[in-house]
């Protein structure tokens, strides 16, 4: 009998979460299904609800033809990866740092960087740019890289890491005499692989998606990101939106197969955001 | 020799943050400051700044704009965190079954919109809402319900935009509050089943308390993240100026008077009192969380 009854109440979640799911990717199915869409069956009353033809693909040809999509693609990954690597990279060793080495002021510094953590990116809208205009980076790819490379997130975890690690892994090298680099790079670092993939994973999506500040940073057309020339799409009377499906689906693809692919590293970088100190 | 190595230690620690402090200071914390230096200063980046004092303060509070941007900003806030909150701890409860057919295709589906740009999103959803030709009212039409005119009603397109961020983000939060309810031991819903407790009572007794330091979390930056959404608002805005100037909200304000109108001077200083606002409301949470969230 109570066998029954739980049987029942586990069907009726999943058909509540089969229906959300639905709903969820309706909005999937709209922008590859209108993608192959004429601008007449776009725009057609009533509604349609399919294309005339799924082999009708003249809304790619007009977008590659209209658009450099290939060098907003570029673009965008060369300042995706930009930052995403050497992010990593230093946030892990400021992260070896505060974990494993005792120095005056560590204290001090680290509750300082909470501070950076806690200010709205339109705080330091005007004189981050400002500072880009000094620096000779306005309208380049290091104007968007270099101020977006110091993360306090990307620190707090890698410290949260390498603090679970067991000193007795580092400590006999130590003693042996090895270097800070050398225990960080070869002995503690290689252990933090997964973590390194969840945090990395999390910059990569952010970066890639990112828009405000790209948009204050980037002056001319050819170094648009994606987003900026998305947004541009649509200022131009021109755009039809049976066009914008198409933009969408060859934007958003390669972010949707880097995230099927590499899902439980998400999933984990994610649940690791919501574990407090 | 134990102090030579321990002042190489300090050395080779300072290098070893320099790059990542240095960056912070320079690229967050001296804009921080500098930024109030601006909003004290009337400046259109191409002169140099001109220092007037609490001008731009004084014209900010008798600034219908900004007021109305202000206002708009707490709508979204108001009205987006919890019901996004909500439906996520929603579907994180319903996903943190034993035996459930498919969690991972849910959670999976779930997630998905939080990978996509948001200025495709929101165009996409634009697009799906349009009065005449989108989707929601094609199939709104089939059924023969009214089809409201969504983009061309301020209170409609508010609902939409948060909409759109429900959508958006609901995977998001939802990963966060599932990782929290997979911790809590099986053993507190067994001994509740043996006192025959009601599925009520084990959501409102372990799941909830249980789930609070995640909870917290996703309140924190659902409401920070509700403040500086930006991306919808450009975008929802850009076609129509009608809808732009009814949804503004201070994050839009501060790029627009700043890099729109150069001013600079003014955009600081509503860039200052939405950080204030910001602020306040991150410290207040901190304080009150004593009283509901439950660290064991």
């Amino acid at each position: 009998m109570i066998k029954i009854q739980k049987q029942k109440r586990i069907s009726v979640g999943f058909f509540v979460l089969a229906l959300v799911a639905i709903i969820t990717i309706i909005p999937f199915f709209w922008i590859i299904v209108s993608s192959f869409k004429t601008y007449r069956e776009t725009v057609q009353i009533p509604v349609a609800f399919f294309p005339g033809s799924f082999r009708n693909l003249d809304n790619y040809k007009e977008l590659f033809e209209r658009l450099n999509f290939l060098s907003y693609y570029k673009n965008n990954i060369i300042n995706t990866i930009g930052i995403t690597v050497p992010q990593l990279f230093l946030s892990s060793l400021a992260a070896y740092a505060f974990a494993r080495i005792d120095f005056p002021g560590k204290n001090i510094i680290f509750m300082s960087l909470l501070l950076a953590l806690m200010i709205p990116i339109q705080m330091i809208l005007m004189p981050r740019y400002k500072l880009i205009l000094d620096m000779g980076l306005f309208d380049s790819y290091l104007g968007i890289i270099i101020p977006s490379i110091p993360s306090v997130t990307t620190t707090f975890y890698m410290r949260q890491q390498i603090m679970s690690l067991p000193r007795s892994l580092d400590e006999s090298a130590y003693l042996d005499g090895a270097g800070h680099f050398r225990i960080f790079w070869s002995i503690l670092l290689p252990l933090c692989n997964s973590a390194l993939l969840a945090t990395g994973i999390m910059c990569l999506v952010f970066s890639w998606n990112d828009f405000l500040w790209p948009l204050v940073v980037i002056n001319s057309t050819d170094k648009y990101t994606l987003s900026i020339a998305v947004a541009n799409l649509q200022g131009q009377h021109l755009t039809k939106d049976n066009l914008l499906f198409a933009a969408a689906v060859v934007v958003s693809l390669p972010m949707i197969i880097v995230f099927i692919i590499s899902q439980r590293y998400f999933i984990e970088g994610i649940a690791l955001s919501g574990i407090k100190e | 020799m134990q102090l030579k190595r321990k002042h190489k230690d300090w050395m080779v620690a300072f290098l070893f943050i320099a790059p990542v402090v240095l960056g912070l200071y320079i690229f967050f914390l001296y804009p921080m400051a500098h930024s109030v230096f601006i909003s004290f200063t009337e400046w259109n980046h191409l002169n140099p700044p001109q220092f007037i004092g609490l001008k731009n303060y004084q014209r900010l509070f008798n600034d219908p704009t900004i007021w109305l941007e202000f206002k708009n900003t707490l709508f979204f806030a108001v009205v987006s965190v919890p019901l996004t909150v909500g439906a996520s701890l929603f579907l994180a409860n319903a996903l943190n079954k034993k035996h459930l057919l498919g969690r991972g295709v849910f959670r999976t589906i779930f997630f998905l919109p939080y990978v996509v740009l948001p200025v495709i999103t929101a165009q996409v959803f634009m697009i799906v809402f349009n009065s005449r030709y989108g989707l929601v009212n094609g199939v709104l039409r089939l059924l023969h319900l009214p089809q409201p005119m969504w983009l061309s009603n301020v209170m409609l397109t508010k609902f939409v935009i948060i909409l759109v961020t429900l959508w958006a983000s609901i995977g998001y939060y939802t990963v966060i509050l599932l990782a929290g309810l997979q911790n809590i031991s099986p053993q507190y819903y067994e001994a509740c089943d043996i006192d025959g407790g009601s599925w009520w009572i084990k959501f409102s007794r372990i799941t909830l308390p249980m789930v609070t330091p995640q909870l917290f979390f996703c309140l924190v930056l659902a409401i920070i993240n509700s403040f500086k959404m930006f991306d919808y608002i450009f975008v929802f805005g850009k076609s129509n100026v009608i809808v732009r100037e009814s949804i503004r909200t201070m994050a839009f304000g501060i790029y627009e008077r700043g890099f729109t109108y150069l001013e600079m001077g003014y955009a600081s200083a509503e860039a200052i009192i939405f950080s204030v606002i910001v602020l306040t409301v991150t410290i207040l949470q901190n304080v009150g969380q004593k009283h509901w969230v439950h660290y064991n």
